[in-house]
């Protein structure tokens, strides 16, 4: 009976535990946070084309300052960190994070190559008509040979088919040959770094910020959806295991009742044969040190004594010199092993 | 019950802001920008971080502040070709000015630093600037009643290295010098600087300094190689390693003897100019930056107007006028 307990004990603790296991992982990814994954990518961006529009401003010089997307990349950086610390746990994102970030790097070094050649470009296109209004001021023959060159070039940067400015180059040598160091000088720089400029802005514009973002996106989203569905599962499992408990839970309590009748039962039989024994033997019981801890009435009235009397009392009282010390100590150690010691004994009444 | 627990963003308005005439110029096309005049920070770290700034337990042997190079009254340099730190060791670098360091996009002269805070680590440890390191330092800080009790008030942890840098960092962030007579030009107000100056202006955007000196701090936004147009590290000679510029950083060789544009909000407090400091005078500056950078001369009294237009530059800090007196 108490092994069942335990047993059914057990089955308790160990269903209970599958059940907070099954809620715990039936608990749903908030939508909070797909909610919060989602407008941090589109933020990135949005942040991402604002720099590109930027770019391309600074590039034609209707933007004369470089604030607006250097404040744009810091931010872009924060949102980034933001986004990588909320999804760093999750092994599935790890990939598109980290091309994500790949992309921004890249960005980034394509922002500051951009920042420096433009700089440069812009400065040496807004000298190039001071340098050959000074020039020919003071060398006026030298004008049609400038200002082929400079048609030249103001035609090959607003091409946009001509691919190389390489053929520029021809002008250094002949332009140096004529004294004209400082225009060769800037020349050469335009040349060099427009197409720097071009370079820095397509790979700005290609760095894949945007498509990474997207990427990162999709793959969280189908990463969400799996959540789901995988707590729905363990929700079904959870109603099962709750049933299963509630099933065991039954069992138990009904064999409970059973019990309870059974020990009704034993107890009357008991009392039963109590009053059997009672009516014809004399009885005492005593603990294994011999202090009497019952006695019936029928051995109260033949030894003399009370009940309250014996209680307590060790069996020695009722000693007689009638047996052997061997019959006592074969008895004592009969009833100190604890078993029941029971044959005829003649003992001292109190009188 | 812990007020101390809560943060407090306070919104300090660091000057008044100037009443927009009418009818304004729209000058909001050009290259320079006007400083905000408005910055969010926590008044009680500024507090707190200006007597860190001042502290020189922040060095190794109780001798350098922070303010010992960045002297706010010098208009927040040390007017030293190079910075000295403990022991009167010289360091390798000209100090750049603290004013208006809350706006460059990365600090120290090779950008290594990306925040205000992590620009800290380097004097703090440096042994040619403070020597020290930050068990030392919060031991010291330590021994001094009234500091603990003042980090618990505003940082949950109390005092630690992080919260020491915070509080620092924040405090230089309320060094902006905004509404100066060019920022109040900018906003519209046409007779807020002289014709003279007005001219020092068109020459500074003419001859191309504002390609890279532009935005709010004019310049301190992007990088740039020092010697566009000539080999400026050759003919002056003497090569150190600070030379080598944002290529001790990463590496790559196109990094090198590239430099953050350094701001020129403060420029006529803060000579000598350059990272090795070689300039005393700024007319010599404007002309090292005309050979090498722009390559071109520019005539005596067009460096003039520009220098009349970088005089009014300066803006204020606590509502009062960082401009000199000429």
């Amino acid at each position: 009976m108490r092994s069942f307990f335990l047993k059914a004990a057990l089955v308790m603790i160990l269903l209970s535990s599958a059940l907070i296991w099954l809620y715990l992982q039936s608990r749903q990814i908030s939508s909070e946070s797909l909610f919060q994954i989602t407008s941090m990518t589109h933020e990135i961006i949005a942040i991402d084309s604002s720099m590109e529009r930027d770019v391309l401003r600074l590039k034609i010089g209707r933007l004369q300052h470089y604030d607006t997307v250097t404040d744009s990349s810091k931010l872009l950086d924060d949102i980034f960190h933001g986004l990588k610390s909320n999804l760093e746990k999750i092994p599935e994102l790890q990939e598109s994070l980290s091309a994500l970030e790949a992309s921004i790097t890249v960005q980034k070094g394509s922002l500051d190559r951009f920042e420096r050649s433009n700089s440069l470009l812009r400065n040496s296109l807004r000298f190039f008509s001071v340098a050959i209004n000074e020039t020919v001021a003071n060398d006026p023959e030298s004008y049609p040979f400038l200002a082929h060159i400079y048609n030249d070039l103001l035609q090959t940067m607003s091409t946009p088919e001509s691919k190389t400015m390489k053929h520029l180059e021809d002008y250094l040598e002949s332009l140096k040959e004529n004294g004209h160091e400082a225009i060769a000088r800037h020349l050469l720089l335009t040349i060099e770094r427009s197409e720097q400029v071009e370079e820095s802005v397509f790979s700005f514009i290609h760095g894949g910020t945007e498509e990474n973002s997207e990427a990162l996106l999709r793959a969280y989203e189908n990463y969400y959806d799996l959540q789901l569905k995988r707590s729905e599962g363990f929700r079904v499992m959870l109603f099962f295991f709750s049933a299963l408990l509630v099933l065991f839970i039954g069992f138990v309590g009904y064999r409970l009742l059973n019990a309870a009748s059974e020990l009704r039962n034993a107890v009357a039989e008991l009392q039963y044969q109590k009053f059997a024994l009672d009516e014809h033997a004399l009885v005492a019981v005593t603990d294994q040190k011999g202090d009497i801890t019952y006695a019936n009435q029928k051995f109260c009235e033949i030894s003399g004594y009370s009940q309250e009397e014996l209680l307590g009392k060790n069996h020695r009282i009722l000693k007689s010199d009638y047996h052997s010390d061997a019959f006592y100590k074969q008895m004592w150690r009969t009833i100190a092993s604890g078993k029941a010691w029971h044959g005829e004994i003649k003992n001292r009444a109190k009188s | 019950m812990k007020q101390a627990f809560v943060q407090f963003i306070f919104v300090a308005v660091l000057v008044a802001p100037s009443t927009l005439l009418a009818e304004a110029a729209d000058r909001s096309g050009e290259p320079i920008q006007p400083i905000p005049q408005t910055v969010q920070i926590d008044t009680r770290k500024v507090v707190l971080g200006e007597r860190l700034f001042h502290d020189e337990r922040l060095s190794g042997d109780d001798s350098i502040s922070c303010a010992h190079c960045h002297d706010l009254d010098r208009g927040g340099v040390d007017g030293t070709k190079h910075s000295f730190g403990v022991e009167g060791r010289e360091g390798p670098i000209n100090s750049p000015t603290v004013y208006n360091s809350g706006l460059n996009f990365v600090q120290f002269w090779d950008g290594r630093a990306a925040t205000l805070e992590d620009q800290i680590e380097g004097p703090v440890h440096a042994d040619k600037e403070m020597n020290s390191n930050w068990p030392q330092v919060i031991k010291k800080l330590s021994a001094d009643k009234s500091y603990p009790g003042d980090f618990r008030n505003i940082y949950k942890d109390g005092m630690t290295p992080e919260n020491i840098k915070n509080a620092i960092a924040e405090f230089e962030r309320s060094l902006n010098t905004p509404n100066s007579r060019f920022d109040r030009y900018l906003r519209g107000e046409d007779d807020a600087i002289n014709n003279d100056e007005k001219s020092g202006y068109t020459l500074f955007k003419d001859y191309g300094c504002a390609a890279c000196h532009q935005g709010a701090n004019v310049g301190g936004n992007i990088y740039q190689i020092f010697g566009v147009m000539g080999d400026y590290f050759k003919d002056r000679g003497n090569l150190t390693k600070v030379d080598d510029g944002r290529y001790n950083v990463t590496g790559n060789e196109e990094d090198r003897h590239v430099f953050k544009v350094p701001s020129l909000r403060m420029v006529t407090l803060t000579a000598p100019y350059f990272h090795d400091g070689s300039k005393e005078e700024l007319e010599d500056a404007i002309k090292v930056m005309a050979k090498y950078q722009l390559g071109r001369k520019i005539a005596d009294e067009d460096i003039k107007m520009i220098i009349q237009f970088l005089h009014t530059l300066p803006g204020e800090y606590k509502g009062k006028s960082m401009e000199i007196d000429r």
